[in-house]
């Protein structure tokens, strides 16, 4: 069952002097149970929107959304001890401490002391806890954010950009606690520019643009879906080569010292062709497409980055 | 790097809910700045009050009126052994006053009047108290939106109206023990300087419901007081949620009680305007049995009329006032997108 699930959602916001726009146009989104989904977009694409109708703080014009299979907003109160969000920049009191602030959400929430001093822990903020937050850099108030996430011990997180304004360190290591809690059986829906940061620790993904999603499912298959096929062929007599295999039929070019070779299904029969000519390959190398090169080229389609 | 597991998952109950906004209110620092100011502004008050009373010319003037009352003995005595009483003014001199000193010396009292002064401490507490609620009210509820806590919150309880309420509760729980606190010390200090420099006669009380029980009638004021500061607190609380910032809450306000109320007085109050004030209102719906306020001009001379504005009407008129500005902003906070 999916934890996640929205069909048809709409949201279209109106503008002053300015026809309404449609931030989401029949968008659809599911999330299954466990691991770690990426939710891609270029900027404007409807992306934080989404988060928002999934999470009660924007109304929806038209669809149905559902988490951990309640009805979303009617009965968001059911399930949101269950969500741990941080959406965009964190929102703490900045007059306050860091621990007085998630202090002041365990209270409403019923929950021990002890667990704000254990998320503290969790993002390496024990130190700083009693530092109030307006001092704080925007990566200690992301850390702060992933801690507040945290605090309900939830099963579905939220994350909106989590690693911004993280250094290298702390970008890694939020990376591997979503990896390994989405390896617990938490659900965390990852919204990121980073795509290589989704491309590493995202088992599914979403790339959705103009509100609408462009392509969904496996990270492995959306990247085999953009992939050319192509090869790059290391070899010695480079314009011989050339010759070779744009005779033979290929579609091939110079490239950076090599061939490149277009839609190869199988690499032995490029090697073969050149062998029969004498020429013997160093290397063979099929090109991978990586998510970066899959968004652009997928957003490209769909009518460019908003 | 893991999720430290929670042995219960979270509630949504609403006492703890409220407890954590109290407790968000009162570690706001410019909440215990301006429950100092106040606090310490009434005993600056209370201490400059007590110093500016005297027992001592009180008892001067207790030595005059004696003086007085002896002379009047002697005249008396005098006018005794006069040949004929007819004659006692030509042998004693005029007779001297009997009037007790009072009636025409009053300006000479410095005794601090516990029936005069004690309503008036009360008055002016509830009123700063009212002031300071309105200010926590709306600072409240702009801190939350220009720091976006207020998303963060909905993230634990997003039953909006409920955690509005429950805000709200917060504000009036915080402000309203605030205000009873600044009440209790203004009329604490009061009692003291009349009991130390003053006197508790009644005959100085300005309306008979303080004459005839000053106790219950300072009670009831007292409660009257604490209405009105919930009411300056939810008013302010409604602005900020409405207009989504602190600043613009108390730029409303400074336009309404400063350029509005006063271009309506200039400009209305001969049709009758003043019963419709909401500073009048506070006043009337604070001070014992209310107040008399000018009403219509009527009559072909344009005579002044006066209008009693009673507790009861000034507590009808304080009320629809903070329906009108509480009912749009909880609706408005139950449907607007929270970003």
């Amino acid at each position: 069952m999916p934890v996640i699930e929205a069909r048809g959602v709409r949201k279209t916001y109106r503008r002053r002097g300015k026809p309404p726009k449609a931030a989401l146009d029949g968008l659809d989104l599911v999330v299954d149970e466990g691991g770690v989904h990426g939710f891609l977009g270029p900027n404007g694409s409807g992306k934080t929107t989404m988060l928002r109708c999934l999470l009660g703080l924007a109304r929806a014009d038209t669809g149905d959304m559902r988490v951990l299979g309640q009805q979303i907003p009617h009965s968001l109160p059911a399930v949101i001890g269950d969500i741990g969000v941080l959406l965009e920049s964190p929102a703490f009191f900045p007059p306050f401490t860091a621990r007085l602030n998630l202090q002041l959400l365990a209270t409403a929430a019923e929950i021990p002391h002890t667990q704000v001093g254990a998320v503290l822990d969790v993002v390496q903020l024990t130190d700083a806890a009693d530092e109030r937050v307006k001092g704080y850099s925007l990566g200690m108030r992301q850390r702060l954010g992933i801690a507040a996430a945290m605090l309900k011990q939830p099963s579905v997180l939220i994350l909106d950009e989590p690693s911004n304004g993280l250094d290298p360190a702390g970008m890694r290591e939020v990376r591997q606690l979503l990896r390994a809690l989405g390896d617990s059986g938490v659900t965390v829906l990852l919204s990121s520019h980073l795509l290589g940061e989704v491309q590493q620790i995202c088992d599914t993904v979403t790339i959705i643009n103009h509100g609408r999603v462009v392509t969904s499912g496996p990270v492995d298959e959306v990247l085999k879906s953009q992939s050319t096929g192509a090869l790059a062929v290391g070899v010695a007599d480079a314009p011989r080569a050339l010759e070779v295999l744009v005779t033979a039929g290929f579609a091939a070019r110079i490239q950076d010292g090599h061939i490149l070779v277009d839609r190869v299904e199988d690499g032995a029969v490029v090697a073969r062709a050149l062998a029969d000519a004498q020429l013997y390959p160093s290397w063979l190398m099929p090109q991978q497409v990586d998510l970066e090169q899959a968004f652009l080229a997928i957003t490209a389609d769909e009518g460019g980055v908003a | 790097m893991s999720i430290p597991t929670l042995e219960q998952r979270p509630t949504h109950k609403l006492l703890p809910l409220l407890r954590s906004e109290v407790s968000r209110i009162t570690h706001r620092r410019l909440v215990r700045v301006m429950a100092l100011i106040l606090l310490g502004g009434i005993v600056v008050i209370s201490i400059f009050t007590f110093f500016m009373h005297s027992k001592q010319l009180a008892s001067a003037q207790e030595q005059l009126e004696s003086n007085r009352a002896e002379q009047q003995r002697y005249w008396l005595e005098c006018a005794d052994s006069a040949p004929d009483p007819d004659l006692a003014e030509k042998f004693c001199g005029r007779e001297p006053a009997t009037q007790p000193l009072e009636r025409f010396d009053w300006g000479q009292d410095d005794r601090y009047k516990a029936y005069e002064v004690l309503p008036i401490a009360l008055i002016g507490a509830a009123i700063a108290a009212t002031g300071v609620a309105f200010l926590i009210g709306a600072s409240s509820g702009g801190a939350e939106w220009s720091s976006r806590s207020m998303t963060l919150q909905l993230l634990f309880e997003p039953r909006r109206l409920r955690l509005l309420t429950i805000k709200w509760l917060g504000v009036v729980l915080s402000t309203t023990v605030l205000a009873a606190v600044a009440m209790v010390v203004a009329v604490g200090f009061g009692a003291l300087t009349a009991q130390l420099r003053g006197t508790w006669d009644g005959q100085f009380a300005p309306v008979d419901e303080l004459r005839d029980n000053l106790g219950q009638t300072m009670m009831l004021m007292g409660l009257r007081g604490l209405v009105l500061v919930a009411a300056g607190a939810t008013i302010g609380y409604a602005i900020a949620m409405l207009v989504r910032n602190t600043g613009a809450s108390l730029g409303v306000a400074f336009v309404y009680f400063v350029v509005l109320e006063n271009g309506i007085r200039f400009a209305l109050m001969r049709y009758g305007s003043e019963p419709y004030m909401l500073s009048t209102n506070a006043v009337a719906f604070l001070f014992p049995g209310g107040l008399e306020v000018p009403g219509e001009e009527a009559g072909p001379y344009a005579e002044s009329t006066s209008v009693d504005l009673t507790n009861l009407r000034s507590f009808v008129t304080l009320s629809a006032y903070t329906a009108l500005l509480s009912l749009p902003a909880a609706w408005s906070f139950s449907r607007r997108d929270v970003g």
